[in-house]
């Protein structure tokens, strides 16, 4: 009785063919490169000196060189593992710890609630770089301090997050229907509140992966992070940083990679809202044939005996 | 001469899907005074028609074709500053959710003033007068108080009647009403109508009227016209138009809904498929696929109007008129010993409460509670159709989840086969579910939507642990087949269904664990007439093939007469009335319950109505009226029920009713104090 429906039918052409599929697999192939073996892309090692000093970027040293005679390229290639490492592996602690949180202060009692998320906004309330310096002055400096320093930082934002969808979902009439056919609490969790979660906690990692860059960057930047001579974004910056007017190179291209990777990662979040989109979008559990281009099994003729779809069904689970 | 004129309006909207034809070669006129009905299911651009006057379109939309001549100004020729000025000051319009249109963050009497000065620059104290002055005209108590309040100080009539006002500061000549009166209870609905009606009549404004409801449109527009994917298919006068339809679809429609005098062993008339998608459509009757008189010319050329009688028109190749009806065969129901005390009670309801906490008012201010249901004692029978019927806020969701066992009652017991709930263990309460199971009213809601159909209708057997998943995957295939499902819609997604096959779906769920008991909470109030017909005759044929006990929870009495062998009618947490559904309907004791009859908008347009059955609104339920809690509305009552609650007794053969003075049996002599019954708390 309002808007002629249109939600019912499955948009027809969707444009999901070229660029849009062909991107987020050159991403993750980039990333897990650079994770795994920056070797294939750099031929000389960040810490192998040349003889070509500070030399601005040439085609044989594309970005440059240092005053030592290291290859800039080189060295914003391997750069980008402490970082990357540090600020993936510090939202995965976030997002387990976060949604484990949420999900436990959503379906608690009222006075529980209450402790959690209080607890929730003191941590909140307090700044990522000073939480950082307490762990690393306790602790030493590192990946690992830097990691446990993003995780506790970004914790509370998951559980913020999380929390509140759980107690909208928890009053959804599916939520609802569940209970009435007697599936216990945990089970109605893992079933119904986590997959319908995913997309917001997808969505939020994926920028939060952008912001834990920055904080990564920022604390090897302030020489708490990787030390030299080791290659690192933030710390390269910082030598750099001073000879900014008479080598221009030493601090652009680090400072670059940074940017670039805090807007890929808030663009993948834009993508991975629409993609998550239980209506028109991948589902997290036949992801892959979508993404390889494979449609979904369509509607066979109506018709047809019930046979074939419980051996589908088997078939696809087995 | 007409106030306004549409002729062949065309309306188009760029969607993602393609473009869509919401509104496809629509002509129609209405006169100064005049209400033109126009009537239509879910999508078949009745809205968008609304729209398209007024150039309201969502983005993407815009009017393509087509003129619209209003007061002899071509309104597709404005542009858009001149659209402006007609919008609220010559023209109105009254949506449907009263509760979205009002801004809640602001007082009706500023919004109110706000549509005043757009159009007649006034000041403050002009158009405060007048606020109060169409406050007064659309039956507002206190108009000048309720200048301050804010739309969530009001109820939904209430606010309803703001949006009215709102509409009819600048005192308009065409007022567009879409759905006006669909988000309230049948008591106000009755109200808001006649209100409509009487200020017709007095301003002699012209009203196109948009509903769904043949019922509303019978009692309240002079003619009609009948939409159905994009076009208007049936033109004519109300009276001439429900005494003999020309087109099919018109004729089926009449004959899906489910009325008063319909024969409870007959299955309904149901309208097969769904409606069209509006987008890229070939040519042919619109109607044709789901038409069974429909044949080749109707497939390959597009019917236009033609003209039957005095401004009758429809576009139908093959009208009611030209070919003897031949009645379909419908499907009888199978004769079973029903219901009422054929077996035991399966559910047994004993004074039961329900209380909700508020919140204080203030830090030391009084505990404050919500009384949902208070003191309702009912059995329903193994194999019958028990109907609770009553207005929102009456208690009757809260009953039906206290039975399913999502809420426990505050006091009171209900028992399933004679064991209590309460007490019970978690794993014997678990297990005892699989007996009880719910029907959800909105069945978008109701299905996860990031499982397949075969996943959401075998969760109820994973959660209880029920067979391996060949097992499972057989059920599934069973009960996709016994709703009516084709075996392919196993891997597809809940959104990827229309309404009606989503609550099929629900159903399949719901009757997985073999269920003994069905709670039905508005099974089919969110669906179109003719989906609601298909869901009807699938809940009582799965009735009758797996033995169910349905409670059908619904405000919707024609239906609950149709569906229901007894029924309860409750009103503000009290059960008042409790008899066979022959009873009930044929001689109402309750004054409650013959107001409710009285109020239902019934589709004869021959019917002499008078004004409202039930005046005013229901009573808070946080302080409700002591005594009787119906005696603030009630033409009846009188100082004992403001003293005593009624308690719900059988009169001889009669049925149970909750009265002092009933309508029909002997008036109860007074009962003596002492023997005053548990179920009534002084309050």
């Amino acid at each position: 009785m309002t808007v002629p429906l249109l939600g019912t039918a499955r948009p027809a052409g969707r444009a999901r063919g070229g660029l849009g599929r062909v991107v987020p697999v050159v991403l993750v192939v980039l990333v897990l490169v650079l994770l795994l073996a920056p070797g294939l892309l750099s031929r000389t090692g960040p810490v192998d000196t040349t003889d070509a000093f500070l030399s601005p970027p040439s085609a044989e040293h594309w970005f440059g060189t240092d005053q030592l005679g290291r290859d800039v390229f080189s060295r914003t290639v391997f750069g980008a593992r402490p970082v990357l490492l540090a600020s993936l592996l510090g939202v995965l602690v976030a997002v387990v710890a976060g949604v484990a949180l949420g999900v436990l202060a959503g379906a608690a009692p009222r006075w529980l609630n209450a402790v959690l998320m209080r607890a929730v906004d003191v941590l909140l309330a307090l700044p990522v770089l000073l939480i950082a310096l307490i762990l690393i002055a306790t602790a030493g400096s590192g990946v690992r301090s830097i990691v446990i320093a993003l995780g506790v930082a970004f914790t509370p934002g998951f559980a913020r997050v999380v929390e509140a969808s759980v107690r909208r979902l928890r009053t959804a009439e599916y939520v609802q229907a569940a209970h009435v056919f007697g599936s216990t609490g945990l089970r109605t969790a893992v079933r119904h509140l986590l997959p319908n979660l995913m997309t917001e906690v997808v969505v939020l990692a994926s920028s939060a992966v952008g912001w834990a860059v920055l904080t990564a960057s920022t604390l090897s930047f302030l020489g708490l992070g990787v030390q030299l001579p080791q290659p690192d974004w933030g710390s390269d910056l910082a030598a750099g940083a001073t000879s900014l007017a008479t080598s221009w190179w030493l601090a652009t291209f680090p400072g670059l990679a940074v940017t670039i990777t805090i807007l890929l990662a808030n663009f993948t979040g834009d993508q991975l809202m629409s993609a998550l989109d239980p209506r028109d979008g991948l589902r997290l559990r036949q992801s892959m044939p979508r993404l390889l281009g494979r449609r979904p099994a369509g509607p066979a003729e109506p018709g047809r005996s019930t046979g074939p779809v419980t051996t589908n069904r088997d078939g696809a689970v087995g | 001469m007409s106030l306004l004129e549409v002729v062949g309006l065309r309306t188009e909207i760029e969607t993602r899907g393609g473009r869509v034809r919401p509104v496809d070669d629509v002509s129609f006129s209405v006169a100064a005074g005049e209400t033109l009905g126009l009537v239509g299911e879910s999508g078949s651009g009745k809205t968008m028609t609304g729209m398209s006057i007024i150039r309201l379109l969502p983005p993407g939309g815009a009017v393509v074709g087509g003129s619209v001549r209003f007061d002899g100004v071509d309104l597709t020729a404005l542009d858009d500053d001149g659209v402006r000025r007609l919008r609220g000051n010559d023209i109105a319009m009254i949506s449907q959710d009263p509760m979205t249109s009002l801004n809640p963050t602001r007082t009706i009497g500023s919004q109110l003033r706000e549509a005043y000065r757009i159009h007649r620059h006034g000041s403050r104290q002009e158009a405060d007068a007048r606020a109060v002055e169409v406050l007064e005209l659309v039956g507002m108590p206190r108009p000048r108080e309720r200048l301050a309040a804010f739309p969530h100080e009001l109820s939904g009539g209430m606010r309803q009647r703001v949006m009215i006002a709102i509409g009819l500061v600048c005192e308009p000549k065409l007022l567009i009403a879409d759905e006006p009166t669909t988000a309230l209870d049948v008591s106000i609905q009755a109200q808001i109508l006649e209100l409509l009606d009487d200020l017709k009549r007095r301003l002699s404004m012209a009203v196109v009227l948009i509903t769904h409801d043949m019922g509303v449109i019978a009692g309240h527009a002079d003619r009609v016209a009948v939409m159905y994917g994009g076009r208007i298919v049936e033109e004519a006068p109300t009276r001439a138009l429900f005494a003999d339809p020309q087109h099919r679809y018109t004729e089926a429609l009449f004959e899906s809904m489910p009325d008063l005098e319909l024969d409870r062993q007959v299955d309904l008339a149901t309208i097969p498929g769904t409606p069209p998608r509006l987008v890229a459509l070939g040519p042919g009757c619109r109607f044709a696929p789901r038409c069974r008189f429909a044949q080749d010319d109707c497939r390959s050329a597009d019917p236009d109007l033609v003209a039957v009688g005095t401004d009758h028109e429809h576009a139908c190749f093959h009208p009611r008129g030209t070919t003897t009806t031949a009645d379909l065969p419908r499907r009888r129901r199978r004769e079973v010993a029903q219901g009422a005390g054929a077996s035991g009670p399966v559910l047994e309801v004993t004074d039961v409460h329900k209380r909700f906490e508020l919140r204080r008012r203030g830090l030391l201010g009084p505990r404050r509670a919500v009384q949902a249901v208070s003191g309702v004692s009912l059995q329903v029978h193994a194999g019958e159709t028990l109907g609770i019927v009553g207005e929102s806020g009456c208690g009757k969701t809260t009953i039906g989840r206290m039975l399913v066992g999502l809420e426990q009652p505050t006091e009171g017991t209900i028992a399933f086969e004679g064991s209590s709930f309460a007490g019970m263990g978690r794993l014997a309460f678990r297990r005892r579910r699989r007996d009880l199971q719910m029907m959800f009213q909105d069945s978008a809601a109701a299905l996860d939507p990031r499982m397949t159909v075969a996943a959401c209708v075998a969760e109820p057997l994973v959660a209880q642990q029920v067979g391996t998943r060949a097992e499972r995957a057989a059920v599934v295939a069973e009960l996709l087949d016994a709703v009516g499902l084709p075996a392919d819609a196993a891997d597809r997604y809940p959104h990827e269904f229309s309404g009606g096959q989503r609550q099929r779906i629900a159903m399949a769920r719901a009757l997985a664990l073999r269920p003994k008991v069905v709670v039905a909470d508005e099974p089919v109030s969110a669906l179109d007439i003719s989906v609601q017909a298909q869901i009807l005759n699938l809940m009582r044929s799965l009735q009758d093939r797996f033995g169910l006990t349905y409670v059908v929870i619904s405000h919707d009495l024609s239906l609950l007469k149709y569906l229901a062998d007894r029924i309860g009618v409750m009103y503000l947490g009290r059960l008042v009335e409790l008899g066979t559904s022959e009873e009930v309907y044929g001689a109402p004791r309750h004054p409650y319950t013959a107001g409710l009859i009285e109020s239902i908008p019934l589709p004869d347009p021959t019917l002499e109505r008078g004004s409202a059955a039930l005046g005013g609104e229901l009573p808070s339920a946080v302080d409700p009226p002591s005594g009787c809690r119906f005696r603030t509305r009630c033409p009846r009552a009188t100082a004992l029920c403001a003293e005593e609650v009624p308690v719900l007794a059988p009169d001889g053969d009669l049925h149970a009713v909750a009265c002092h003075h009933p309508l029909t049996g002997a008036q109860p002599a007074r009962t003596p104090l002492d023997l005053q019954p548990q179920g009534s708390e002084p309050r």
